[in-house]
């Protein structure tokens, strides 16, 4: 039970990824030409709403499914 | 529903599944970065003899690759049963600058020219394997992809993250623009 919900949550995001047509090469062609706003739009959405969740994790502490606080590592600069 | 599934998901659908999908590991106690896991397959095909970086207990990484299985599986999901059958919506531009450099739109997601087995050629294995290998290097050079950069680690306002993806950014258009025309010409 513990590594379904790993192998389930990959399954959902295999599926958003095809679905949104992220792992398309063609989208990928079409956004490093500039011609459309698809990967924009889906690239955008995900950081506006990760950047308010994880400020609203931070600001109200939240803690994770076992009950550890979540933290978040800084990125190495090296 | 399975209806309404089928069709190709809007944007801002997909983005927000997304930040889902990195609240949902964060819930977990985990975080949201898929090249990691390139680290640990090369360290359980035996990298860690010979390299330190590799050298680590890569079963604390179980739960990353339990989370690429699923991605995979996902995947496969999509290809076969969520299928659409309408042909991806491609800016009309765009197939008309891949028919310069000769590639054909057909409708698929990728190019069965470059990933399709019938065209199975010395170059475009060469091409494949080679694309991989700076993926694979790259994305452990700069300490992640596009998922642990660019989602979590701009969400987290990480300035090494920023950096990186201007990096991806330009080695893309450096990529599309100006040695695609060269691959695709040889």
């Amino acid at each position: 039970m513990k590594s379904l919900k790993f192998v389930l949550t990959g399954i959902l995001f295999g599926v958003i990824m095809t679905k949104s047509e992220a792992v398309s090469w063609y989208r990928i062609q079409e956004m490093f030409r500039f011609q459309s706003f698809h990967m924009y739009g889906i690239i955008g959405t995900a950081i506006v709403l990760g950047t308010l969740g994880v400020f609203l994790i931070k600001q109200f502490k939240l803690k994770d499914s076992q009950g550890n606080a979540i933290e978040f590592k800084d990125k190495d600069k090296t | 529903m399975i209806e309404l599934l089928k069709q190709p998901w809007p944007w801002y659908t997909s983005g927000a599944a997304i930040a889902g999908i990195m609240f949902l590991m964060l819930f977990f106690g985990k975080s949201f970065g898929f090249s990691s896991n390139l680290r640990a397959i090369c360290t359980i095909a035996g990298a860690g003899k010979s390299v330190k970086f590799f050298d680590f207990d890569w079963k604390a990484q179980q739960w990353n690759l339990l989370f690429l299985v699923g991605a995979v599986l996902g995947g496969i999901l999509s290809a076969t049963l969520l299928k659409s059958e309408a042909p991806v919506k491609l800016a009309a531009s765009t197939i008309r600058d891949l028919q310069t450099i000769g590639i054909h739109f057909d409708g698929q997601l990728n190019p069965s020219q470059l990933f399709g087995m019938n065209f199975l050629t010395v170059k475009t294995l060469v091409l494949l394997l080679s694309g991989g290998m700076l993926v694979g290097f790259g994305s452990r050079y700069a300490g992640g992809c596009t998922s642990g950069h660019a989602i979590s680690g701009l969400s987290n306002l990480q300035f090494p993250s920023l950096i990186a993806v201007i990096g991806f950014f330009v080695g893309g258009l450096i990529m599309t623009h100006l040695i695609f025309p060269l691959i695709f010409s040889l």
